[in-house]
């Protein structure tokens, strides 16, 4: 049995209904299993309560002059946000610049119609900085986060050989302490039915870095894409096997991430991603703050280099 | 007067005692087939059925009996149909008597000639006993304390001691009170076995298998005490007759209607009205036995309640029995069920879900003696369906429709020592389902599957009051090609006042029911099928049918004629469940994920069975846990496996029941406490936002999440509740007026029927409801 003292009272106790069977009041004789029964009430304790006071989901990037960041507050029922302002004042710290920033609420409207607070900062995130972020509520309850934004770097392409190599290097400067979503999407033409079509495939690459002196090394095996392409191709079109495919160009994306952005296995799965705790740097509450940018490149292959 | 065993054909010559050693199972069958053909040659065969000459009813248990000029005796004891088998006679005068406690005896003198088949039925006229001493010692052979290797059998006078709202009688009422059997509220018509799954029980209405035969109100099911002969519930360790499920059989047989004269009953309570009518189409040959009843608790019970009660539901049984000839009998049953209900009213203003379930089954059923081996024959061929829908009427947001058409021939073959059970089915399973988004995992699809199966099971008597039952069931799922192989163990041992009793079996069951448990208000089942393994998907579910290991072993003493106890321990070790997967998102459609489990625990019960007293108390302690297997536990627990105990998992139980009879009334009163069944306590609510790209945190969608701290880490408050009725009969001279006054709930205990963590909202069990009944039979 639960008592219920000052302290249970704040939880979100369920409450009896008030119901009442019309012969409850005509059987003087029910009075006293009545008392009986009631000695023995227990109500539900659905919702322990934490002492950390937010979540926070977000990311610090150079390559916007103004910062995002989530901030949910971690409650005892689950309700709709209201419109009203949060309780929590939010500042960031540059550790590297000594400076700090205050940040502001935003409320926004979600799809689905739900309220939700972003606070933002008219800041870019120096590249090789370290941040702290501080979202503190009233009584004091601090969640904080830190997160290092990766140094600026570019990709160093393959060189345009006449003797294709097996495999092409992509080279990352290993300054950089992670890449994510690595993403190459072929651009390509080709000719079926006499009429010449242009289209573009896509391949992942994540997890194929790794990390060498030189730098972080992506193989890109040009000649395994083509052949999972033409297969593509020809399920799709009448495609004679004589036509050449025309690759127009190699569009290499990429993140250069924090050390701390590193999915399970390397796939943002929502499924495995949403349980607390999983993917989280955030101290003294949930959630995500990751640091990084975007790195974009266009390679044109030699036509030689693809025929062979 | 010679002795004799009281359950099945079983026969023992009490003047010359055997010294039958045991055979190993696998030469018992072809034994005994080949001693009883033998045997044909030179010797005579006596057989017949049983019936009350009142009401043309079969009588079980009767004890028939030849004696021959030497004085030796042979006997045997009529079965569930009144049906007696005396193969392998001598040639010569015997003097016959049938006996049954509560009726006059039989004797008369017989000749039997060399290979005469000799058909003789008999008809019991009810004798001039007090009536209530009969049913003392009649009705010893059923009770709450006895059980046999996990059977036990219920009467409808057993049911109708259980204090209900209304006089008509319900089994669901007596299942509920049973050690090892739970229901998580009294609504939603869910029953868990002794660890298993309410979609893992194989219940059986003739032999007619019905997959939601439980009422949407929990005091009610498609089994209406006028209507049942007996129940033979099987909470694990069942034989090789049943399959296709993996926990538990709930086996009904029904009366057939008095085929003498018309007689019949209404009964009329806030809750339901019922009305039952029974008589001979042909007298003595072919007889009629209807049952409906339809709910009155929107109407009727709401306003005694105290609360809305958005509940609807009715059944319709009628049962065709005729004598087709002095061996044969032909029967065909007809029955419909609809529910409908509202078991979450409160959803925040969002139209609350209604689900919606019927069932349809019909069946016809060959009983057959023939005269050309000593074998009894019982062929049937049934239908059944169960469409289920959940949300608005004209547009539901989940569906599913299962049915299925079965062709059954059992066979019992008479030996001197030894009886062999043997039998095939095949089953035409449809499965349609439309999930709408729950379980993703598992598509929509119409499925049409052929289940068939082979079995036999000889019953050995190895002397000393041990009695074996080994048994093989050959079990083909279209799964695979291989069949599964289900051996089978029940052994009982009786000597005197005490009986051990055990059980063993390897079960599996291809048909699943899926639902999702973590939801208590959501009854809705989803019936699907093992997925077949494909070359193209590397899916670890596939060709993998659940599979239960039982095992059971209890005693059972009988101090005194009024004192019954029993104890019995149970494990069951399942595996290939399918559950469904755990997720931090506030949402019930979710994943499924491939699970194992174990269930153990034991029964104690005591019955007491005084002429004018009786009263019983079980306890049952049961330990339920599943482990989980899903690729993120790892990140989230740090362990491959989740290992928890799931929401049926009431660890203790207990339940009394007390019946007086009182210058005329019969009181009643029952008590049920269970322990807290389990839930998932939260730690709080946040939101959620998935980072895999460098964007502004505003444009990435948002979702609220449930911070758990462990599935299933809390348990509920305890259930109790006291329930009270009063009876008082009328009689007049063709007519029986019956009177009730009921009380549930009598000291109001708030029981829990769900807790929903996502929204605080708790909603709780029926409060403190009077009720009347009135019931009129009449001959």
């Amino acid at each position: 049995m639960t008592a219920t003292n000052e302290h249970d009272a704040q939880r979100p106790i369920a409450r009896a209904r008030d119901r009442r069977g019309p012969l409850r009041a005509c059987l003087p004789l029910l009075a006293l299993l009545g008392l009986l029964a009631a000695g023995c009430e227990e109500d539900v304790t659905a919702v322990l309560g934490t002492e950390r006071p937010f979540t926070l989901f977000g990311v610090l990037t150079p390559q916007a002059d103004t910062q995002w960041v989530r901030v949910f507050p971690i409650e005892t029922v689950l309700t709709p946000a209201a419109p009203v302002p949060l309780d929590a004042r939010f500042r960031s710290l540059d550790l590297a610049a000594g400076s700090e920033q205050a940040w502001r609420d935003s409320l926004i409207q979600e799809e689905n119609g739900q309220y939700a607070h972003v606070f933002w900062a008219p800041f870019p995130a120096t590249f090789g900085h370290r941040f702290r972020l501080e979202v503190t509520r009233s009584d004091g309850a601090v969640t904080e986060v830190e997160a290092t934004v990766p140094p600026f770097a570019e990709m160093i392409l393959p060189p345009q050989t006449q003797t294709p190599p097996p495999l092409f290097s992509i080279i990352v400067p290993p300054q950089v302490p992670n890449l994510i979503r690595i993403e190459i999407t072929y651009t390509f033409r080709f000719r079926s039915n006499a009429e010449i079509r242009r289209e573009t495939a896509s391949f992942s690459y994540d997890g194929r870095q790794r990390l060498t002196p030189e730098g972080w090394l992506l193989e890109l095996n040009v000649a395994q894409d083509v052949r999972i392409i033409r297969e593509e191709l020809k399920r799709r079109f009448p495609l004679d096997p004589r036509t050449p495919l025309k690759i127009v160009s190699l569009k290499i994306r990429m993140i250069a991430a924090n050390a701390e952005w590193k999915p399970p296995g390397g796939v943002f799965d929502a499924e495995v991603l949403v349980q607390p705790g999983v993917m989280s740097n955030v101290e003294n509450g949930f959630g995500f703050v990751g640091a990084g940018y975007r790195m974009e490149e266009i390679w044109v292959p030699l036509d030689t280099i693809i025929a062979n | 007067m010679p002795r004799f065993r009281r359950t099945g054909l079983s026969r023992t010559r009490v003047a010359a005692p055997s010294a039958f050693t045991l055979r190993p199972a696998a030469t018992a069958l072809a034994l005994a087939l080949l001693c009883a053909a033998g045997a044909r040659a030179q010797t005579a065969t006596l057989r017949g059925y049983v019936i009350d000459a009142t009401d043309g009813q079969p009588l079980e248990l009767v004890n028939v009996a030849l004696r021959d000029a030497q004085g030796a005796f042979r006997g045997a004891v009529t079965n569930r149909d009144g049906l007696f088998f005396l193969p392998n006679l001598a040639p010569g005068r015997y003097v016959l008597r049938a006996s049954f406690i509560g009726y006059r005896p039989i004797a008369d003198t017989l000749d039997l000639r060399p290979d005469e088949t000799r058909t003789l039925n008999l008809a019991l006229h009810p004798g001039d006993a007090a009536l209530g001493e009969v049913l003392v010692e009649a009705e010893r052979t059923t009770g709450a304390a006895r059980v046999t290797a996990g059977q036990q059998t219920i009467r409808p006078r057993d049911i109708d001691l259980v204090p209900t709202p209304d006089l008509s009688g319900d089994l669901a009422g007596l299942l509920t009170s049973l050690p090892g059997v739970v229901s998580v509220g009294d609504r939603g018509g869910q029953l868990f076995v002794r660890g298993g799954e309410p979609s893992q029980n194989l219940v059986l209405l003739d032999g007619i298998l019905l997959y939601q035969p439980f009422h949407i109100l929990g005091f009610y099911s498609a089994f209406p005490s006028d209507i049942i002969n007996r129940t033979d519930l099987y909470a694990g360790g069942f034989g090789s007759k049943f399959g296709e499920r993996i926990s538990s059989v709930i086996d009904v047989t029904t009366r057939n209607g008095n085929n003498r004269r018309f007689s019949g009953a209404a009964t009329l309570s806030p809750f339901v009205s019922a009305a039952r009518v029974e008589g001979p189409i042909l007298r003595n040959r072919l007889s009629v036995l209807a049952s409906v009843r339809e709910s009155l608790v929107e109407r009727g019970a709401e306003s005694l309640v105290g609360e809305p009660l958005p509940f609807a539901f009715g059944d319709l049984f009628v049962k065709l029995h005729g004598i087709v000839s002095r061996s044969s009998r032909l029967s065909a049953i007809f029955l419909r069920t609809h529910d409908r209900g509202v078991l979450d009213r409160d959803t925040g203003g969002l139209p609350p879900d209604e689900v919606r379930w019927k069932n349809v089954a019909a069946g016809v059923r060959f009983l057959s003696l023939p005269s050309v081996t000593p074998l009894m024959l019982d062929a049937r061929i049934s239908f059944s369906r169960l469409p289920t829908e959940l949300g608005p009427r004209d547009a539901p947001v989940r569906s599913s429709t299962v049915e299925n058409l079965h062709f059954a021939a059992d066979a019992t073959f008479f030996g001197d020592k030894s009886d062999t059970d043997l039998g095939v089915s095949l089953r035409i399973v449809k499965l349609r389902s439309a999930l709408g988004g729950l379980y993703q995992n598992i598509e929509a699809r119409n499925e049409r599957l052929e289940h068939a199966a082979v079995y036999v099971e000889p019953e050995l008597h190895v002397g000393s009051g041990i009695r074996i039952r080994p048994g093989l069931r050959v079990q083909f799922f279209d799964v695979r090609f291989d069949p599964f192989l289900e051996p089978r163990l029940r052994i009982i041992w009786a000597r005197g006042p005490h009986q051990v009793s055990a059980a063993a079996g390897v079960y599996h069951q291809a048909v699943l029911g899926l639902s999702d448990r973590r939801d208590a208000a959501s009854v809705f089942t989803a019936w699907t099928n093992v997925p077949r393994p494909r070359t193209d998907l590397d899916d670890v579910r596939a060709g993998r049918a659940p599979r239960a290991l039982h095992g059971l072993l209890g005693y059972r003493v009988t101090p005194a004629p009024w004192l019954e106890l029993s104890a019995e321990g149970f494990y069951k070790k399942l595996s290939n469940l399918f559950i469904a997967e755990w997720t931090a998102f506030p949402r019930f459609t979710t994943n499924l994920q491939p699970a194992t489990g174990r269930s153990y625990g034991f029964d104690l019960r005591a019955e007491v069975r005084r002429p004018h007293f009786y009263a019983y108390l079980t306890y049952g302690f049961s330990n339920t846990r599943y482990e989980a297997r899903q690729a993120s536990l790892r990140l989230w627990y740090g362990a491959e496996t989740l290992a928890f105990h799931p929401p049926h998992d009431r660890r203790h139980q207990l339940n009394a029941l007390a019946s007086v009879k009182l210058y005329g009334f019969e009181v009643s009163t029952r008590w049920a406490f269970g322990s807290g069944l389990p839930f998932s306590q939260a730690i709080g609510f946040d939101g959620f936002a998935l980072i895999d790209d460098v964007r502004s945190a505003a444009r990435i969608p948002g979702s609220r999440r449930v911070i758990y701290e462990r599935p299933f880490n809390a348990r509920l408050p305890t259930y109790h509740r006291l329930d009270f009725s009063v009876e008082r009969a009328f009689h007049f001279r063709r007519a029986t007026l019956t009177t009730q006054f009921s009380l549930i709930n009598v000291y109001d205990r708030r029981n829990i029927f769900f807790f929903d963590v996502f929204t605080l909202r708790r909603a709780d069990q029926l409060p403190l409801f009077p009720s009347f009944g009135l019931k009129l039979a009449f001959e």
